[in-house]
């Protein structure tokens, strides 16, 4: 369904129920005894073919992301751009990771230390990066030898399905990567549950999340190891301004990470947190900012804020207005949105203190707090005081003030002088903690490691006192001389 | 050596000639300017330190704030016993150092701002004027990220156009001859400056708001006699400049028009091509346009910007291959003198020789082009080229210090810049011969591009579609069109139940 006009069908997905994910842990199962035994170069070279595939159709799958999640253009291409990067990068990190390595050089014994897949991995995507947070986490998980159970989120199944039509292309063994589409209430939780399953990468809400993970700590009968959750949840993101801040870039980058994408990334900006001494300054010229973002059909290249994703998402986030408007002060509120599709107009308050709702929760839509703070001490204090630490960032041209910030930011990811969203692979490594998550990093070199169990093999090299002259430093990979 | 090059440096020895005989320090203002020019030239990491105090100063309010900021600067040993001393002194009275930090910097500006309002600046303008040196005027102010301030923009573009053509009736040409070709009356406008919401994916929605912001100015510069050049910025924004430029004067009321000017910056890899689609509308349009000729002043922008997106660089990486190619293209112009009127602004006594010396070998008279310079900077040729009898119009920006900061560090940049022409002629003393040869010769081969290029970037991430490209919109375009055309005929047809 496209969110901008809700009668129009982007495509048909079926529903799949316990049977279907059933048959699915199955077949990843049954496949896991291959894979797992494939050396990573193959591995690696499938996400790079599968990346290729990506490269090569990136336009027509952005312009799916346009129709099926009311993505704005160049988050559409940003999005593709990621999912490509993700394979690339963990292509060339289970190169890096997968020779067994000698742990140190002793004289008559060596020791190597290695890494093996966990299992079967079951992956939950979002749909707000349709593409890029399922390949993420699918293709880091198949990379590592794992199979997988690749669940995309209900609001994006067309993207999914094009992600699974990717790697079929690429050439993926069957049973390695299984599609998997149908209600977290059902098989969601069928599979998080199940037996047979090793290891869950979950991307979304806290809610959903906490759940997760205390289900994943009861042992079934039958289970054969300690189930591994990756976590990543929200944010409660928060920028300061500092007194001496270029204001036009301050509020260029503020406005785009609230509002861009309708403030719903997991990064997005939601409490803009200005200094007493320019507060005046800033909010005179955010207001009318605001006032001036293209609010559309995000068919029309160009537009910033497009529809949230479904009916649901738009009466929670209106709810959440009204709260705002008991709590604070409704400051700006964009009086012309398209009539059909879920529109929200981008929403501004002032007077918001730390503790208030709109202060505290996760909103997922463009609205976005102003607090106002006596100094930088207080901002800190205000910046660091919610359960979430995602994304936090400061605008100031003081070095010493952003040294200070930069060491005492509570966030995953800390951005000082520039948007709060837009992370890239490889180099801006991405995730949080606290509430936000586990403190694992997407797009980070130590990424792949949460799909792996380390192992050390050891074995005494000595024959009456002779050794071998020199153990090298890597060995060939542990695998079966022949398939099973 | 060809005739052309004798030509040029003939031309290029009686500038410097004439230059010589008012011995006039490179910048108007002595002193503290000189002091701090000097020493950014020997210490990059100074000059850094120092351009990035000059950006935040204006944003500070108090004097301790200032003086803490000096501080935080500055105050590394590394930078010698000069500056350490300053940093001292300043923090013992903080007071006092933050006034005359303030005002010491503030001078800076006010070298090369021409005012602070429209009032202010006639002052300026007419001391020109009784030097033969003509205007251009352009605005300064801050980041326009809203439509309110869009529109403020506007009204005061409009309003200094009133009082400019109040102000210079009865100015007459400097030449007396084709005056018809210049306008008295000239204003530098910035798109970027009238609409808050450009996007490069986007022109045709930039373009319907620019454009009846545009009209109404344009409409009163014809009843006034005025020229109305549409000034170019960063490349994001190049193709819209472009694009907007030949839609709004091929509409009827414009059409007939010839006081309108764009500018081509020949730092840029587009620009031939761009030149030579101009002309060619210019042909079909039948009407007289302007165009002004610069080098281009974003190259540091520029180059990060793109390293950092992993994009293939849009401006030459050396400084010579610039050179060379605004002389290629000066010759386009004058090839197409009979529908282009050409402004050259440049600094380069070179480029500016060059431009002489091709115009006489192919007979267009000295009084069918002009010469444009900055406020500020390089007075001495300016007065030399008047002398000569050629015309000179001055880029003279008006706005108040804080917004025009942006604006004086690029000067500041281009001042101090290793590369510069006004560098080397005036603070490293370079020989005329030197300084006068074919910029094409200057080129090295193995220098095409810097060690760390965008290749290195686009190997650790595939870069972003290009927006600003023509070919990459229409990629996405085309996608999108498709699809949408399949979604809405079959949710069209599920409607009407034909649906299987």
């Amino acid at each position: 369904m496209n969110p901008s006009a809700p009668d129009e069908i982007v495509g048909y997905g079926s529903e799949a129920g316990i049977p279907e994910a059933e048959h699915v842990v199955k077949a990843a199962r049954a496949a896991f005894g291959k894979w797992s035994l494939t050396p990573f170069e193959e591995r690696a070279c499938l996400l790079e073919r599968a990346a290729d595939i990506l490269e090569r159709r990136r336009f027509e799958l952005s312009a799916v992301e346009v129709f099926e999640v009311g993505k704005p253009w160049n988050e559409a291409d940003a999005d593709i751009r990621e999912a490509i990067d993700f394979c690339r990068f963990y292509a060339q990190q289970m190169r890096r990771l997968g020779p067994p390595k000698l742990t140190q050089q002793v004289p008559g014994e060596e020791s190597y230390h290695h890494y093996w897949p966990r299992g079967v991995a079951f992956v939950i995507a979002p749909w707000n990066f349709p593409m890029a947070i399922l390949c993420g986490m699918a293709s880091a998980a198949v990379v590592t030898g794992n199979t997988v159970i690749m669940k995309p989120s209900e609001q994006s199944i067309i993207c999914g399905a094009m992600l699974m039509q990717v790697f079929e292309e690429a050439g993926v063994p069957p049973g390695v990567l299984n599609f998997l589409s149908g209600r977290g209430s059902v098989i969601g939780v069928h599979l998080v549950d199940h037996k047979d399953v090793d290891l869950i990468a979950f991307t979304g809400s806290r809610e959903v999340g906490l759940r997760i993970w205390q289900s994943a700590g009861v042992t079934r009968p039958g289970q054969r190891q300690l189930k591994h959750v990756i976590c990543e949840m929200g944010g409660k993101n928060a920028m300061i301004v500092d007194a001496d801040a270029d204001l036009g870039e301050a509020i260029g980058y503020s406005i785009y990470s609230a509002f861009g994408y309708q403030g719903q990334k997991c990064s997005a900006l939601s409490r803009l947190i200005l200094l007493e001494e320019n507060y005046d300054r800033v909010m005179e010229r955010l207001i009318p900012a605001a006032a001036s973002l293209r609010v559309g059909n995000p068919e029309e290249p160009g537009i910033m804020v497009g529809p949230v994703i479904d009916e649901a998402a738009y009466r929670r986030i209106l709810d959440y207005i009204e709260i705002g408007k008991k709590e604070a002060t409704l400051a700006y509120q964009a009086k012309e949105v398209p009539p059909h599709g879920y529109f929200i107009p981008p929403t501004i308050f002032t007077d918001v203190k730390p503790n208030m709702r709109i202060a505290r929760e996760e909103i997922f839509g463009p609205v976005l707090s102003v607090l106002k703070v006596r100094d930088l001490d207080e901002a800190l204090e205000v910046a660091n005081g919610t359960y979430y630490a995602l994304t936090r960032g400061l605008f100031s041209h003081s070095p010493d003030n952003i040294e200070r910030v930069k060491a005492q930011l509570e966030a995953g990811n800390v951005y000082i002088n520039r948007s709060c969203t837009g992370a890239i692979v490889g180099r801006h490594p991405f995730g949080g903690f606290k509430m936000s998550g586990g403190g694992t990093k997407a797009g980070g070199e130590d990424y792949l490691l949460q799909f792996l169990i380390p192992r050390v093999v050891t074995e005494n090299t000595s024959r009456l006192g002779l050794v071998p002259e020199e153990t090298p430093e890597y060995r060939d990979e542990f695998l079966w001389p022949k398939h099973q | 050596m060809t005739a052309l090059q004798r030509e040029i440096e003939r031309r290029g020895r009686r500038i410097f000639e004439l230059v010589d005989k008012h011995p006039e320090p490179l910048f108007s203002k002595a002193g503290f300017y000189q002091r701090l020019m000097a020493l950014s030239m020997r210490d990059e990491r100074f000059k850094a330190q120092l351009f990035r105090f000059v950006d935040v100063l204006p944003s500070l309010r108090r004097s301790s704030e200032i003086v803490e900021h000096l501080d935080e600067y500055f105050s590394d040993d590394g930078f010698g016993p000069l500056v350490g001393v300053g940093v001292r002194l300043a923090r013992i009275v903080p007071w006092v150092s933050g006034r005359i930090l303030r005002w010491n910097v503030s001078g800076m500006a006010r070298q090369f701002i021409a005012g602070r309002n429209p009032d202010d600046v006639m002052a300026t303008l007419r001391k020109r004027h009784a030097q033969k040196i003509g205007f251009t005027v352009d605005l300064l102010g801050e980041g326009v990220v809203s439509e309110a301030q869009a529109d403020e923009y506007a009204a005061r573009y409009l309003d200094l156009l009133e009082k400019l053509a109040r102000e210079t009736k009865g100015w007459s040409d400097p030449l007396g001859k084709n005056s018809e070709l210049f306008p008295v009356v000239n204003l530098s406008v910035k798109i970027s400056a009238l609409y808050s919401q450009i996007s490069p994916a986007d022109p045709a929605d930039a373009i319907a708001h620019l454009a009846p912001k545009l009209r109404p100015l344009l409409r009163r510069a014809r009843e006034l006699g005025a020229f109305i050049n549409f000034d170019m910025e960063s490349y994001a924004h190049k193709n819209i400049t472009l694009e907007l430029f030949k839609t709004i004067f091929t509409e009827e009321e414009f059409k007939d028009w010839p006081h309108a000017g764009i500018v081509i910056q020949a730092y840029l890899r587009d620009s031939e091509a761009d030149l030579r689609g101009l002309v060619e509308w210019g042909r079909a349009r039948g009407t007289r346009f302007a165009l002004r000729l610069v080098k281009g002043a974003y190259w540091d922008y520029e180059t990060t910007k793109s390293r950092q997106n992993g994009w293939d660089c849009p401006v030459y990486f050396q400084k010579p291959e610039s050179d060379a190619n605004f002389e290629a293209l000066t010759r386009v112009l004058f090839e197409n003198e009979s529908i282009v009127t050409a402004a050259f602004g440049s600094h380069n006594v070179r480029s500016i020789a060059h431009t002489q010396a091709l115009a006489d070998e192919l007979g267009i008279d000295r009084s069918r082009f002009e010469f444009q310079l900055l406020y500020g900077m390089a007075g001495p040729i300016k007065r030399a080229l008047v002398e000569m009898g050629y015309r000179v119009r001055e880029y003279c920006p008006v706005g108040e210090l804080l917004p025009g900061m942006a604006y004086l560090v690029r000067r500041l940049l281009e001042n101090t810049s290793n590369e510069g022409f006004l560098r080397a002629k005036f603070a490293e003393n370079l020989s005329a011969e030197e300084l006068l040869r074919e910029p094409r010769e200057l080129v090295k081969p193995d220098g095409a591009s810097p060690p760390d290029s965008a290749s290195v970037v686009r190997k650790q991430a595939q870069p972003r579609t290009k927006m600003a490209r023509t070919k990459c919109r229409a990629h996405c375009a085309k996608c999108a069109s498709a699809l949408a055309k399949s979604i809405h005929s079959s949710s069209a047809a599920k409607k009407s139940g034909r649906m299987s």
